[in-house]
């Protein structure tokens, strides 16, 4: 690997500014700009709230320590915290197991299924948080579960196999939930990874094992530990499975005290901020340390200016077992949850399935859904917001990323680090804080599509920052370096040498932002007006109204939808970037 | 050379900025919302009706579900031709969102429709305006406050249930005592915040300690387990999962039993009911308009609501069921008092 620094890379760390203005710094500007401006409405409000007292009626509100006092004496806060941490590091582990195990076959080995898998494990995601939980109580849970009945009458049992009332089953269901965000991150990483390495060390005798431990995951630490931190911090935040599978036997997450505080009257969001900025302060951590990962340079750089061409791994006679486990894997997580939705959509109330129901069937749910007040506005509004979102997302933290690692501007990390923030703040205090911002910062937006835009974009930022990053590191400067030596300009080789190479991860942030920000209701659910609803109003209001069959019925619509978009989105995937061999 | 996208996004994006920032001004107050709420002529109804007619529409902040409130408003603007326009959110979003938007100087909401405590929250917020109407002395007296500054129009009526595939008709509970019996061990599910229930439905005991005594030994007893959500509880009655639920709203019983679902309504006391109802917000700029649909909702739309499955509380318009008995969830005691009842429903019941 050439460690050599060309004249280009040169420029890059003494900026000419003071020389002629070159209009790449432009474009720079303006996405650091963008980003802090983003990121610092949010934080800004977290903080300010979280030294003041709530306001009610004609008291104001006055600055005070109290809330962090409250936040860090409350003896009852140790427990939840704890059963967070246990349920977060369990929800982790399980969806990076599952997620790099399933990438790897995927993307680095011929087994069959490819890309009808690829799109196929994006459908956990889909699937909204409450209605991936509901179809796991309908298959394991001790009373009404499927597999509980089905074992029962098989081996004459008493007792039930499964409780998915427990910290296991809540595990598993946010595990089985949250791997397709490892499966999309891990994909990205192994697809931009020159295979010369473990071709050597195949022919120098090494099993498939040895290659796997000792080549192919040390090369893409930086997206296993991208993968965890996201996983990570996204259980510590989640809300519908611990309510819905832990609450019943009394096991509480610390999610639950910011829900409460700002359930008070007055609601008290001060309190609600200081418990976030404690989480916030946890998650700045993890961010330095995987900007340390960054800050290694070429370590991870697999993708040179030496003939690149990812091309999978033979697996031999192990295809058969690959192929079976990945049949496995479809049927338990994608099929059976869709299968019970689609069930539940075709009856007229909540029921499990049985023969006796089979009478009862009808499509009357679909029809009611369709013809559902605002329906086809929050459908519109929702598709236009998250591909809108997710590419503005994309190509601004592409340029973010290139800053943060290739060039060696003073306070590059902090850069990182704050546009990573958003992603620990609680949805409601972020959307609170973009409703305020423009309710006074009167520019027009508030009340249009505009404004939940913006809270997406904040929102799904760290995303970006994420996926980017474990993709910008794999690629070695030498060929942005020969660009520049050619006599191509910054913009030339950022669109035609950086983004074509970024593309896995590109690709897959991008799906994920889409799928995410449809279903995106605590920010939503303050910004939006009559006129903007999107999908995950119409969600909500079906999921309040208790009207879960027809929320089955838009659910198994939405997963059509969507594994639709993703099929397309990779067709097209194809034909730009890398040829693959 | 800048990535064409990006740069047509940015131009698309300022544009649409300036648009509507040229598009945002307000009318102003044609007549003051005071005076048309306090006047009681004989030609008060007229005086509305024209005056509304000329504002010409209206924005409605409610908690009620849209399927519901939009027969509402469809009666209404059939029968006045303004078109109302519609936010949903959950009771405490449209306590927030109005106070929030109000606050910050910006006016488009007319009248606010959510759940008894956070329209008392509204009242001390000096959100609301008072209205003097006559519809008011028809109205089920627990849902008028002294100030008139909202009004109830529905009663949210939560009930006990039970799923009749799983409970016979001979073992159903007639007394909340019966409920300490042993064969219910795990098997009465709870709502997890149904704090306005307990402080209500223990005043229903010889006194408060008793009620919470009775509480306590059944979470002894019997370990109810807790579950989010009171449809999701009706939904769980269905299925079967649980086989009695101590709180589902009364309305969805009645529609899922409409659906064939093996549910009933179980009456082990009165009733506990929670108020919903609507206010005129002090700065609306169509008075006129807003207190026309608070009023329809009282009259006429009270047998729309009722059609709903939903109690309403014009009892001149639709009377209560014969032989009914409903406690009020008290609005002003609930907001004061709703973290004291979150800590001994904690207690009570983890």
């Amino acid at each position: 690997m050439s460690l050599h620094e060309s004249s280009f890379a040169k420029s890059v760390e003494k900026p000419s500014f003071f020389g002629r203005i070159r209009p790449e710094w432009l474009i720079i500007g303006a996405a650091v700009l963008i980003v802090g401006w983003l990121a610092l409405v949010p934080l800004v409000f977290l903080l300010w709230q979280s030294f003041m007292t709530p306001a009610a009626g004609d008291i104001p509100a006055i600055f005070t320590l109290g809330n962090y006092v409250r936040a860090l004496t409350d003896s009852s806060i140790l427990p939840l915290f704890r059963n967070s941490v246990v349920f977060a590091t369990g929800t982790s582990c399980l969806a990076l197991f599952i997620g790099t195990l399933f990438a790897w076959l995927n993307e680095r080995t011929n087994t069959p299924f490819k890309m009808m898998f690829y799109a196929a494990s994006i459908v956990p995601l889909v699937i909204p948080s409450i209605l991936f939980t509901v179809s796991w109580i309908m298959v394991a849970s001790p009373q009404i579960g499927l597999f509980n009945l089905m074992l029962k009458n098989m081996f004459g049992l008493s007792g039930p196999v499964f409780d998915i009332y427990s910290m296991g089953g809540m595990i598993w269901v946010e595990g089985l939930h949250y791997s397709p965000i490892a499966f999309l991150l891990m994909s990205a990483a192994f697809r931009s990874m020159d295979p010369s390495l473990e071709e050597s060390a195949l022919m120098s005798g090494a099993s498939i094992g040895q290659i796997m431990f000792r080549i192919t995951l040390k090369l893409v630490w930086p997206a296993l530990i991208a993968s965890f931190f996201i996983l990570f911090i996204r259980s510590i935040e989640s809300f519908e499975v611990p309510a819905l599978l832990g609450m019943p036997v009394g096991i509480e997450v610390f999610t639950s005290s910011i829900y409460e505080a700002i359930r008070e009257y007055p609601s008290n969001v001060g309190l609600a901020s200081a418990y976030a900025v404690v989480l916030l302060l946890i998650a700045s951590f993890g961010i330095y340390f995987q900007s340390k990962l960054s800050s290694q340079g070429s370590k991870y750089s697999t993708v040179t200016g030496k003939g690149f061409r990812p091309r999978p791994f033979d697996l031999g006679v192990w295809r058969i077992p690959a192929a079976i486990l990945i049949v496995l894997y479809m049927i338990l997580v994608i099929v059976l949850p869709f299968l019970v939705l689609f069930w539940s959509s075709l009856n007229k109330y909540y029921s499990v399935p049985s023969w006796s129901a089979l009478s009862r069937l009808s499509f009357d749910a679909y029809v009611k859904v369709i013809n559902y007040p605002m329906v086809g506005q929050a459908v519109w509004n929702s598709a236009m917001l998250s591909l809108g979102a997710a590419t503005t997302i994309m190509l601004l933290t592409a340029v973010i990323c290139w800053i943060v690692i290739r060039t060696k501007l003073p306070a590059r990390w902090l850069l990182d680090n704050v546009a990573s923030l958003p992603m620990v703040f609680p949805g409601l205090v972020l959307g609170l804080s973009v409703m305020i911002c423009y309710l006074y910062l009167d520019i027009g937006i508030y009340g249009t599509t505009w404004i939940i835009f913006i809270a997406y974009v904040t929102r799904f930022m760290p995303y970006g920052i994420r996926y980017n990053t474990t993709s910008m590191l794999q690629i070695h400067k030498d060929l942005e370096e020969s660009a520049a030596m050619s006599g191509a300009s910054w913009s030339q080789s950022f669109v035609r040498i950086v983004l074509p190479l970024l593309k896995p991860g590109l690709l897959a942030g991008w799906i994920y932002i889409v799928v995410v920000s449809i279903r995106e209701l605590s920010s939503s659910v303050l910004l939006y007006s009559p006129g903007s609803e999107v999908v995950s109003i119409v969600i909500w209001e079906l999921w309040q109204n208790g009207q879960y069959v027809e929320l089955s019925a838009f659910g198994v619509m939405m997963i059509i939808a969507l594994f639709i978009v993703v099929m397309l989105a990779q067709l097209v995937g194809k034909r730009f970037g890398v040829k693959e061999a | 050379m800048i990535n064409p996208k990006f740069h047509e996004g940015i131009t698309r994006r300022v544009l649409a900025l300036g648009l509507v920032v040229v598009l945002a001004a307000g009318p102003a107050l044609a007549q003051s919302v005071a005076e048309v709420a306090a006047y009681d002529g004989p030609d008060r109804m007229e005086r509305l009706v024209a005056g509304a007619k000329k504002e010409g529409t209206l924005t409605l902040y409610t908690a009620t579900p849209v399927d519901d409130v939009n027969q509402v408003i469809a009666a209404f603007t059939a029968k006045y031709g303004i078109p109302v326009t519609l936010w949903r959110g959950s009771s405490e979003d449209v306590l927030r969102r109005a106070v929030t938007e109000i606050k910050g100087g910006r006016h488009d909401v007319d009248v606010i429709e959510t759940n008894g405590p956070e329209l008392e929250a509204l009242h001390r917020e000096n959100i609301l305006q008072a209205v003097d109407s006559p519809v008011f002395s028809e109205i089920f007296p627990d849902a008028v406050p002294d100030h008139r500054e909202w009004v109830g129009s529905r009663l949210n009526v939560i009930t006990a249930s039970y799923n009749t595939e799983l409970v016979s008709e001979a073992d159903v509970p007639k007394r909340w005592d019966d409920l300490l019996d042993p064969r219910w061990g795990g098997k009465i599910g709870i709502e997890s915040e149904a704090y306005d229930w307990l402080a209500t439905v223990i005043q229903s005991f010889p006194s408060r300690e008793e009620g919470l005594a009775f509480f306590r030994k059944l979470a002894e007893t019997n370990r109810p387990p807790l579950h989010k959500g009171h449809p999701q509880l009706a939904n769980m009655t269905a299925s079967g999962e649980l086989p009695i639920m101590l709180q589902v709203y009364l309305y969805r019983v009645h529609q899922m039993e409409q659906d064939g679902a093996p549910i009933k309504a179980l009456s082990l006391g009165p009733a506990i009911a929670r108020i919903n109802g609507l206010g005129v917000a002090r700065t609306t700029a169509h008075p006129n308009a807003a207190i026309l649909y608070q009023q329809f909702t009282l009259t006429e739309g009270q047998k729309i609501l009722a059609s709903r499955h939903f109690t309403p509380t014009n009892t001149k318009e639709v009377p209560f069921p014969a032989g009914m008995e409903v406690k009020v969830i008290e609005p002003t005691g609930m907001l004061d008092a709703l973290t004291e009842w979150r800590e001994t429903f904690e207690t009570t019941f983890q």
